[in-house]
């Protein structure tokens, strides 16, 4: 039996999103899934689709259940947000950190940073390397490669900081091979890692990161 | 009264990709009151729809940098999750229902048309005979397996089984339209 065969594949995704799809049949399609991009199109299709019935009345739990969700997250009180941050590996980083060592030799920046970082997009492809200098508070930044962009859009660079919105850092240059000293208007230090969101042409116009996060890197001190 | 889906949850899931427990917070804030009756009518028990709700904030945490607004709302990704962990919880303990808490015992599936008005949805949920209408939204709202229908909507197995499997296949094929 071929589930990729289209109307067979719909009937399948539509019963696993409605839920009747059950029992050793929902556990071969879960797994199928993981190796079909179209099977995943199109549970995402139905899930999308019948989301709408979902509307309700609104109506509240009985009791707050945020404690009990942020105790289960390990946020008791000084712990280091980054390092507990489960997503990390889901990104992609962990190749990062392994390969920013060796790619980092060729270029020496001029300042003596307080650490260098590199970042890479989710396929692994490194796209900047940074040298932070807490002292001076600026950074320099070398365009190793651009992702593609469309005309509108251009790539903000964002200062991660614990227990508040990321702060802008202004946008990258898209030129590749350019090095480009970027100097914050506030306090680097405060800082817990960078990252580099696709934003709208001119950056965001809220103030705050609204586009796709494409990469993210914690400092080595966080 | 059903109430749309707050459209501040969508850059609030952008700032929890990011990491910001503060914004985590009041994205449980904002849209905790419409999530837990997603679990709710699925589970039937409050102790076990806010266990579930539990499960799926945690998901919506680790996972929220897998969102992305051009393939979808927040709102439905969001009850989404919900919806697969209250159905994982049902799967591992049948449930005992209790109709003194449902919601407003009444069957959800008699709001779809006033919930969906003028959407694509409604349009192709009404091309939909009745039996196929009543056995997706009670299937999709309630989390009913195909015996649970069976009894629900007093009719043999095979017979829902088919409504189910000829209403999917003509909502696929209408909304792709």
């Amino acid at each position: 039996m071929n589930i990729n065969r289209s109307p067979l594949r719909e009937q399948l995704a539509g019963a696993y999103v409605l839920g009747t799809l059950r029992g050793p049949a929902r556990k071969r399609f879960e797994r199928a899934m993981q190796d079909s991009a179209e099977l995943r199109d199109s549970v995402l299709f139905w899930e999308q689709a019948l989301a709408p019935l979902l509307l309700a009345a609104p109506r509240k739990p009985a009791r707050n259940l945020l404690p009990a969700i942020e105790a289960r997250l390990g946020w008791a009180r000084g712990q280091d947000a980054v390092r507990r941050l489960p997503w990390l590996p889901a990104l992609g980083f962990a190749v990062v950190a392994a390969v920013s060592v060796m790619l980092w030799a060729p270029w020496a920046p001029k300042i003596s940073p307080d650490f260098a970082l590199a970042l890479a997009t989710e396929e692994g492809q490194l796209r900047w390397q940074f040298a932070v200098d807490k002292t001076h508070n600026w950074i320099d930044v070398r365009v190793v490669s651009t992702p593609d962009l469309s005309a509108r859009q251009d790539l903000e660079l964002w200062l991660l900081v614990d227990g508040s919105a990321p702060k802008s850092l202004g946008l990258l240059s898209e030129q590749d091979g350019q090095i480009q000293r970027i100097e914050a208007t506030l306090p680097l230090a405060d800082g817990i890692g960078l990252a580099v969101t696709v934003e709208p042409e001119g950056g965001s116009p809220t103030g705050q990161a609204t586009g796709p996060i494409i990469a993210l890197e914690k400092f080595p001190s966080a | 009264m059903s109430a749309p889906f707050p459209e501040q949850a969508q850059p609030l899931l952008a700032q929890v990709a990011l990491g910001n427990r503060d914004a985590f917070r009041q994205l449980y804030e904002l849209t905790v009151a419409h999530l837990f009756p997603v679990a709710l009518r699925i589970l039937k028990q409050r102790d076990k729809a806010e266990e579930a709700l539990q499960d799926a904030y945690i998901q919506i945490w680790n996972k929220a940098s897998e969102f992305h607004a051009e393939r979808g709302t927040a709102g439905a990704w969001m009850s989404t999750i919900v919806r697969y962990r209250a159905l994982d919880a049902v799967r591992r303990k049948p449930r005992e229902i209790n109709l003194e808490e449902l919601p407003d015992g009444a069957d959800p599936a008699d709001d779809i048309g006033r919930l969906l008005s003028g959407s694509d949805l409604q349009l192709c949920m009404d091309d939909l005979n009745d039996e196929q209408r009543r056995a997706i939204a009670l299937a999709y709202i309630e989390g009913l397996s195909h015996s649970e229908l069976s009894e629900r909507l007093t009719s043999p197995l095979g017979t829902v089984k088919s409504w189910i499997r000829r209403g999917l296949q003509a909502l696929r094929e209408c909304l792709s339209r």
